[in-house]
């Protein structure tokens, strides 16, 4: 599966293919996941594993689930039934509580509106190890922040306020990412500094999961697509095929013409 | 066959009707035909068999209700969610009968509708407790979330009951309890009356046993009914 | 802990939302007790302390919503369970903040509660004020924040919270209202060391009890 080719056909049966660890110890181990709304089931029994370095694409219809997939990977959702591993330990055993060590965006941008972005960094920032305004100051040069560092959080226009999240997920250096939609509402330059954020995560070695609707980059950033339907693995391609490829993978596997870009 | 909360289904379709009948017609016999006047009070006392019956089993309903909820929260089971919500909401019928047959007792007997008795402000604070437990499930979304804080709320709930007993009882001072059979004028002196009581606590057990396994199995059909819409109408 | 009490001491210092409303809102009902019945007649220690606690108590209670609508806006609730400590310390960090927030209310509205009555006849003793202001104060944001956190998922979270508190705080509410009036009077604390007693006891019990249960509250 390392050739570098793309071969949907080898990968019909979803699990069996580019779910091992190929760097070593999986970062993440789910086995049997589910979940159910109410009476709504939305997820019915997902098997991934995700290893270092690997930048996950999960994709798929409005409703299969992928929000909630990374909600429950995150820490904060706990799952209707299966087995979990997140960077080694596992999750929800009895007492929950969050993994350290996984860094989350989510659709809102999770900060207070009220205090100004080095605030809210530095907020978070005192909960994790080392010296915090060295972090928060990183966090914010690195997401470009600096201007608007003082200012207040309700006034960021929405790219601003996207790039605060991005700041706040990577914080604490996570070893695993998990991205909902990141691209979305962000202008061109902020989505090529993300770009460039999920690249450089790659190389030292950590890994990236990210929900996406963009066809068109995530072929770009990614090593590894999951298509997810109807709460299941449906494909799961590594490495990542080209959009038209990943257009007909979708279109196969869940009888849909991808909605692209239905959210920007 | 079990119903989900551990009944089994006989017992609940079959024994439990007929028995709470057989022993609440023996009670009322008891309590109407059986039992003397008591002699201070008269006729009006004979309300106090079902009144502590049912205040009793009022109790012991806020009870299961921190049970199951804790058990709710160890195992997730949806079973002890329905426990749950079926003794608050019989607890809370129970509750109200002690409300309603202690004025009737007391007008005559004290004098006065209501006093700030320390049974009877506890007794009403209880009620408004199971109240909102009740309200709080009311007014949200059902799904898992709804059910892990009505849980809290029922622990929290019956947590407060011995702290507010203190209070209460520190505030209003204690009053002669009226069924307590340390006094030898006060308490029951006729043997049947004791027998009576005991008749009617049972009625009260199989009345309140029938009316929550029947609300547990109507939580169950009303999810199941949404669980079939929810197929004809997916999304 | 103490990060998330300086970080909603630090939102409400900004906005001041919580603070305004609750000393507003008091007033407000110390007024509409004065309309409704004769200000004559709400005279004495008893008065006194029975409507500063029973003002404290609706509105901390309605102010306090606004201390978890503020997690639930722009998400905040998720980045909260997300941060890798126990979650019964974020229950505590709040509570701190509230104790904070209420305790500073109730500095304001006991003297000027006396004064609006009348302060004639009274002789306050400040040890036994300050132990059942402390106590009661904790009890009131331990239980005001647990329900705060309970009802600010429904839709009706502006009513929802008073009918779960209001029962709950009962026996805090008889407590403190009568310690205080010993208080106002110039008891000493062992005079009213029963009801201190009733007070720490609630306090010990649901400041652990919202510590246990934050575990099933803030997961989704």
């Amino acid at each position: 599966m390392q050739d570098g080719t793309p071969s949907l056909a080898v990968a019909r049966d979803g699990a069996s293919v580019g779910s091992g660890a190929p760097h070593g110890a999986a970062l993440v181990s789910a086995r049997g996941l589910s979940k159910s709304f109410g009476l709504l089931p939305v997820l019915r029994g997902i098997d991934l594993d995700v290893g270092r370095g690997e930048v996950v694409a999960v994709l798929g219809p409005n409703g299969t689930g992928k929000s909630t997939l990374l909600r429950i990977l995150a820490g904060v959702m706990r799952p209707g039934g299966g087995a979990l591993r997140v960077l080694g330990s596992e999750l929800f055993p009895g007492r929950p509580g969050p993994p350290s060590g996984v860094g989350y965006l989510g659709h809102e941008p999770l900060v207070y509106r009220d205090l100004t972005p080095r605030e809210n960094l530095d907020f978070f920032a005192s909960f994790l190890p080392g010296d915090r305004t060295a972090r928060v100051e990183r966090a914010l040069s690195r997401a470009r922040l600096e201007h608007a560092a003082n200012r207040k959080t309700h006034l960021l226009s929405r790219g601003t306020l996207q790039r605060l999240a991005i700041a706040r997920a990577t914080l604490g250096d996570p070893e695993l990412l998990l991205l909902d939609e990141p691209f979305t509402g962000l202008d061109p330059s902020a989505s090529a500094h993300l770009e460039e954020l999920v690249a450089e995560a790659r190389r030292a070695g950590r890994s990236v999961l990210l929900v996406s609707h963009d066809l068109e980059s995530v072929p770009r950033i990614a090593t590894r697509v999951v298509l997810l339907h109807r709460g299941r693995v449906a494909r799961d391609v590594c490495p990542a095929p080209d959009p038209q490829a990943l257009a007909a993978a979708w279109c196969e596997a869940t009888g849909e013409t991808p909605d692209v870009g239905d959210r920007a | 066959m079990t119903a989900d909360d551990g009944t089994p289904r006989a017992w609940r379709d079959r024994v439990l009707p007929w028995a709470t009948g057989a022993a609440m017609t023996l009670a009322i016999v008891m309590v109407f035909l059986v039992v003397p006047d008591e002699r201070e009070q008269g006729v009006v006392q004979r309300i106090f068999y079902f009144h502590v019956a049912a205040a009793w089993l009022a109790f012991a309903g806020f009870a299961a209700v921190a049970v199951a909820s804790a058990w709710f929260l160890r195992t997730g089971s949806e079973g002890a969610d329905r426990l749950a919500h079926a003794c608050a909401e019989v607890g809370l019928l129970f509750t109200t009968l002690v409300l309603v047959t202690g004025p009737i007792w007391a007008r005559p007997i004290w004098g006065t509708w209501w006093t700030w008795d320390p049974r009877l402000t506890m007794t009403v604070v209880l009620w408004t407790i199971y109240a909102a437990y009740l309200m709080l499930r009311r007014l949200s979304a059902g799904d898992d979330t709804t059910r892990r804080y009505a849980a809290v709320l029922g622990i929290v709930g019956a947590l407060n009951i011995p702290l507010l007993v203190l209070a209460v009882r520190l505030w209003r001072g204690i009053h002669p309890a009226v069924m307590i059979n340390k006094d030898p004028e006060a308490g029951l002196k006729d043997p049947s009356m004791v027998w009576a009581l005991v008749v009617a606590n049972v009625a009260m057990a199989l009345l309140f046993d029938w009316l929550v396994s029947l609300r547990t199995r109507l939580l169950r059909i009303d999810r199941e009914v949404a669980a079939l819409e929810m197929e004809d109408h997916p999304g | 802990m103490w990060a998330i009490a300086r970080k909603d001491l630090a939102i409400e210092r900004r906005t001041g939302e919580m603070l305004s409303s609750l000393l507003l809102l008091a007033l407000l009902v110390v007024l509409v007790f004065a309309f409704a019945v004769e200000p004559e007649r709400l005279v004495g220690p008893e008065i006194a302390a029975g409507m500063t606690w029973a003002t404290l108590l609706f509105s901390g209670t309605l102010a306090l919503n606004r201390s978890f609508a503020i997690e639930r806006e722009s998400g905040a609730w998720t980045a909260l369970a997300l941060l890798p400590v126990d979650r019964g310390s974020i229950f505590l960090g709040k509570m701190l903040a509230n104790f904070v927030l209420l305790g500073f209310a109730s500095l304001v509205l006991l003297p000027s509660i006396s004064i609006l009555l009348g302060t004639h006849g009274l002789d306050p003793a400040p040890v036994t004020l300050a132990l059942t202001l402390v106590l009661g104060v904790l009890g009131i944001a331990a239980i005001g924040t647990l329900c705060a956190a309970i009802a600010s998922r429904s839709r009706a979270r502006e009513v929802l919270m008073p009918l779960l508190a209001f029962p709950l705080l009962a026996p805090l509410l008889i407590a403190a209202a009568r310690a205080t009036t010993g208080a106002l009077v110039g008891s000493s604390p062992s005079e009213v060391q029963p009801w201190l007693a009733v007070l720490l006891g609630f306090d010990m019990i649901f400041a652990t009890a919202g510590w246990l249960a934050f575990d099933w509250i803030l997961e989704e």
